[in-house]
């Protein structure tokens, strides 16, 4: 399938130009400086791989965060990319209420994450938060701080995700448009379940965009921020804590530029091998 | 027996599915009618009085129509050029043998795992040394570069769907490579484009951090800023930051649902490929 | 017809093009562009020779729902109207505290910082570090006028060690804390002499079925760190000490243990079940709502009181304010507005000057009283009658600061940003018993050396 080299070129072209007017600079700057003392005041010297120590020795909350990233990055990958994708088989299908809730599910992802940190902090909040009251209609006397007690902090930030499973929804529906009806019909005048079609004919046609929404839920763990900030700070003391937030306190509230970038070399090795793993396990670079 | 098991089932998890995502939209539909006590007091159901104050208090706490004139352009010309620049990359990834094939999916991965906190300050400069430093033309670079690994990603997965066939039949026609691409390829692939599309626009819609950092007058803003006039130490208007919220998503359902028709349609046809 | 498609995909790649590139083109044009163009942009940066105005640059958070937003506006017109011709100031707005934060440290580490800034929250540190920072002092020195309304204490407050000032503060601070009269006649308290009074009272109250405190460790702490600080403060000369160092080595002191002690009983048993983990909102509304007796707060409180849309109706009526036990008071300056005109123009040097005199002057710290409470730095500035009279917490609370016997600033102003985060994490550990009061101190102690 050989092409003419020119026009491999020009298609790619733009993007790889993009690239490095916003990219490159950066990346560079991102690597050379993990290796200095940089902070916000502009000190600078060259003290080797003492970021990189440092990380793993000055400070306990570090290793936490590594662990926590990866744990999310695990659930994510998999839990949430069941999920999305069992609700995308059912809604593909004409039900006559699939085109409400395809809208209905996609709504998370619409909210601008300012406004979705509050309702968080106020449905559960343990005096007057929806969940909690509605708990004790049930069950009389019940008081659970969910962000704050140490027991539930971790789990209660998790469910905080769950909403935006719509998206893997979303994208693997689009691409089921690109299945026929033939296939499926075949596959039922065969005496195919619905069930058998959709495990044995119509999954492994998703392996590419499954694979993909893989990707993209696994590495948006690597940028998740906004709601740990509004809710848990990453705490109690670091049970919460991701390496994003342990950047962003590096940076904004330390002011320590030099450990910050490690930590984005550290996070962008870690986002790579997520990437090489999950393309790997769903074959995303063969041809099919 | 069965049958109504699983229909069953199926009326959980749609239950659950309302629960979860429609809960949070109507909550801040009814919180942006309601006094900042209410808010604050957790009062659930309908606010007492509708309290349509909150709008008027945030076209007037917050710049909100230049903004919002500064985002749809941000938000269109930046969906635009990130689904053409994905889309011929993906393209040729997909139909193409070269060597570099690795190296350019890396490339358009990159934004995906680029910490954006470690991104600010040197994009600042960068943006700073080009005169793109507060400019509108600066943020739709940034977010059509942040936005392309889904896009490409999405493109890719999709066109792999696609069978040679047709671009074969439109080569031995005489057609181009480009005009292959612009006229069979890109129809076909509607669905994802529109996916790829919403996903686009909604980042460029909602993306707060950089539009903060890359810009410094409010005649170059955009709409997620608008969303922190009402956030201040000792006195934030939470009323009016739910109607601004209101003000803010409701373009995004429309587009949504708007687009939507393009993925379904999709659905419906039963498409053209096998 | 290949060769049309092809020409409008070379159109559209150089559209793509030109725009990724629109660095340098853009670079080149302003090289080519010559004489007219030359000249506003002359005109644009600070040149006394040429008649536009010069501009100095200003950013700020007071915006938007910020209480002072009104003030703020009405100052900078009337400099900007005043000086017509001569001076623009060109604003930065930047709504929310953190955002402020976040981008104004951006721009320190680009050496960008814009002319006039309020330095709070480390950035005048940085400012300083970076070279961009202007010591005021020597123009205070020669203007006798300024000083007078700047006043020694505020100037004192920002002499650094080797006798510098950097920073003109904005405001003068007192903080006692509010409480509801109503609670406090059913039960029988009067606001606590002494710390052991004030837990009794505590207890009374909670027994008689009321909330005590109004607490919340999420944000920045707030209201809990001024009943930490208030004990600390009162606690001997050394605890006052403490409470009056900017930036201590250690958080393993006494009284610091045993103000953790404390914090750890009220927020358990005295305070609202959201009191761990809540935000600055969540507090203000459980007092204005008449569920809680007392929030330790600053004056800027007060016009809540009387708005419905956040208190109950007639709750003005009800609140009181008082010293903390062993007369304590927070009464500090806050850190206030710097100016960065280190190696920039002359001209430019000159008019952020102006601008600077202009914001902290009679007139502006006149506005920010009437119109957001804002206590000016001296006496110099008098309270008039009508805003007296509108006013009687602030006018009280002023009375009171008299009596004050311990004075002392807050963690908020004297402690850095990484200390202020580990509070925040280290409260929910300490109340759920995972760590000790003394592990919480040792925790703090470790963060400072985070700070860079």
């Amino acid at each position: 399938m050989t092409r003419n080299k020119k026009w491999i070129a020009i298609f790619l072209l733009p993007g790889v130009a993009l690239f490095a007017y916003i990219f490159l600079a950066s990346l560079l700057v991102l690597i050379t400086t993990s290796f200095t003392d940089w902070t916000i005041a502009g000190k600078l010297s060259f003290i080797g791989i003492k970021n990189y120590v440092d990380l793993f020795t000055a400070d306990k909350g570090y290793l936490t965060a590594l662990k926590n990233t990866i744990v999310w990055i695990f659930l994510q990958s998999t839990i949430h990319v069941l999920f999305g994708t069992m609700v995308a088989l059912i809604l593909a299908k004409k039900h006559w209420y699939s085109n409400a809730m395809r809208t209905v599910f996609f709504i998370p992802n619409i909210i601008s994450s300012a406004a979705l940190g509050m309702l968080f902090l106020c449905i559960l909040n343990p005096q007057f938060g929806l969940i909690n009251n509605l708990i004790k209609k049930i069950n009389g006397d019940f008081n659970v701080n969910w962000f704050m007690d140490p027991k539930t902090a971790f789990l209660s930030v998790t469910l905080t995700w769950l909403p935006y499973a719509g998206l893997v929804t979303i994208l693997v529906i689009s691409e089921m448009s690109s299945i026929s009806d033939e296939i499926i019909e075949a596959a039922k005048v065969d005496g195919a379940t619905p069930l058998q079609a959709d495990l044995y004919i119509v999954l492994p046609l998703m392996r590419n965009i499954i694979g993909t929404s893989t990707v993209l839920a696994a590495t948006s763990m690597l940028q998740k921020l906004d709601i740990i900030m509004m809710t848990t700070s990453g705490g109690p003391g670091v049970r919460t804590m991701n390496m994003p937030m342990y950047l962003y306190q590096t940076v904004f509230s330390n002011n320590n530029f030099g450990l910050a970038n490690a930590q984005g070399v550290l996070l962008i090795l870690l986002g790579v091998l997520s990437l090489v793993i999950i393309r790997k396990l769903y074959r995303m670079d063969d041809e099919d | 027996m069965t049958k109504y098991i699983k229909k069953t089932m199926v009326a959980a998890l749609m239950l659950f599915i309302i629960l979860i995502a429609l809960t949070p939209f109507i909550w801040v539909f009814m919180a942006s009618f309601k006094t900042n006590a209410e808010i604050l007091s957790g009062t659930i159901g309908l606010p007492k009085v509708l309290h349509v104050q909150n709008y008027v208090t945030a076209f007037k706490l917050a710049p909100l129509v230049t903004f919002y004139k500064n985002s749809i352009i941000v938000g269109i010309v930046a969906t635009l050029l990130n689904l053409i620049v994905c889309s011929m990359a993906a393209y040729v990834v997909v139909r193409c043998d070269f060597k570099a094939k690795g190296l350019v999916t890396l490339i358009f991965s990159i934004g995906l795992i680029v910490p954006a906190a470690a991104l600010l300050q040197p994009l600042y400069t960068t943006l700073q040394a080009s005169h793109l430093y507060n400019t509108l033309t600066g943020l739709i670079l940034v977010y059509t570069a942040i936005g392309m690994p889904t896009t490409f990603y999405v493109m890719v997965s999709y066109i792999r769907t696609i069978p040679f066939t047709l671009e074969e039949a439109a080569y031995i026609d005489g057609c181009g490579f480009a005009r292959t691409f612009f006229t069979i390829v890109l129809p076909i692939t509607r669905p994802a484009f529109a996916t790829a599309g919403v996903i686009q626009f909604l980042l460029a819609w909602n993306e707060f951090q950089f539009a903060l950092t890359l810009t410094g007058e409010t005649s170059k803003r955009t709409l997620p800023i608008a969303l922190y006039y009402f956030k201040s130490a000792f006195a934030s208007d939470y009323g009016a930051m739910f109607a601004a919220t209101v003000v803010v998503i409701t373009p995004s359902i429309l587009i949504f649902i708007l687009l939507q028709k393009q993925i379904i349609s999709g659905l419906a046809a039963g498409s053209v490929k096998g | 017809m290949k060769r049309k498609t092809e020409r409008v995909l070379a159109a559209l790649m150089a559209a793509t093009m030109l725009a990724g590139c629109g660095a340098t083109s853009k670079t080149e044009k302003t090289e080519e562009i010559p004489a007219e163009a030359q000249e506003t942009a002359l005109s644009d940066s600070a040149d006394e020779s040429s008649d536009g105005p010069v501009e100095i640059s200003y950013a700020t958070f007071m915006v938007g729902s910020h209480a002072s937003a009104e003030a703020e506006t009405e100052v900078i017109n009337a400099f900007n109207e005043q000086y017509e011709g001569k001076i623009k100031v060109v604003v930065e707005e930047l709504p929310s505290d953190d955002a402020y934060v976040d981008k104004m440290k951006v721009l320190a580490a680009s050496k960008s910082l814009p002319d006039v800034l309020i330095g709070k929250n480390g950035i005048r540190e940085l400012a300083i570090e970076n070279g961009q920072a202007t010591d005021i002092k020597p123009y205070l020195d020669e203007d006798a006028e300024w000083m007078k309304y700047v006043g020694e204490g505020a100037a004192s407050y920002n002499t650094t060690e080797d006798g510098k000032i950097y920073s003109i503060s904005n405001q003068r601070q007192l903080i006692g804390y509010f409480y509801n009269k109503e609670m406090f006649d059913a039960v029988g308290i009067t606001p606590a002499k002494t710390w052991d009074e004030f837990m009794e009272n505590n207890k009374k109250l909670k027994d008689a079925g009321y909330t005590p405190l109004s607490l919340m460790t999420g944000e920045n702490c707030w209201t809990t760190n001024l009943l930490l600080g208030a004990y600390v403060g009162t606690d001997g000369d050394e605890g006052n000490k403490f409470m009056n160092t900017f930036y201590p080595e250690s958080y393993n002191t006494d009284s610091m243990v045993n103000g953790l002690e404390m914090i750890k009983t009220c927020l358990t048993d005295y305070s609202t079940p959201d009191a761990v983990g809540a935000i600055y909102a969540n507090a203000a509304n459980s007092f204005e709502q008449g569920q809680t007796a007392m929030i330790p707060n600053g004056p800027w409180m007060c016009p809540d009181f009387t708005d419905e849309t956040k208190s109950l109706p007639g709750f003005g009526d009800k609140v009181g304010v008082a010293l903390y036990p062993g007369d304590g008071l927070f009464t500090q300056y806050e850190v206030g507005y710097i100016l960065c005109t280190e190696g920039k123009s002359d001209a430019e040097k000159a008019a952020a000057l102006e601008f600077l005199k202009f914001k902290t002057g009679a007139y502006a710290q006149s506005v920010f009283l009437e119109k957001a409470g804002v206590l000016p730095l001296t006496e110099n500035v008098a309270l008039s009658d009508e805003y007296k009279a509108a006013n009687p917490l602030l006018v009280d609370l002023i009375e009171q600061s008299a009596n004050a016997k311990y004075t002392f600033g807050n963690f908020d102003n004297q402690a850095y940003s990484s200390v202020m985060d580990e509070f925040a994490v280290s409260y929910p550990e300490l109340v759920y018993g995972e760590i000790s009061a003394a592990d919480m101190a040792q925790n703090l102690t470790d963060a400072i050396a985070k700070n860079k």
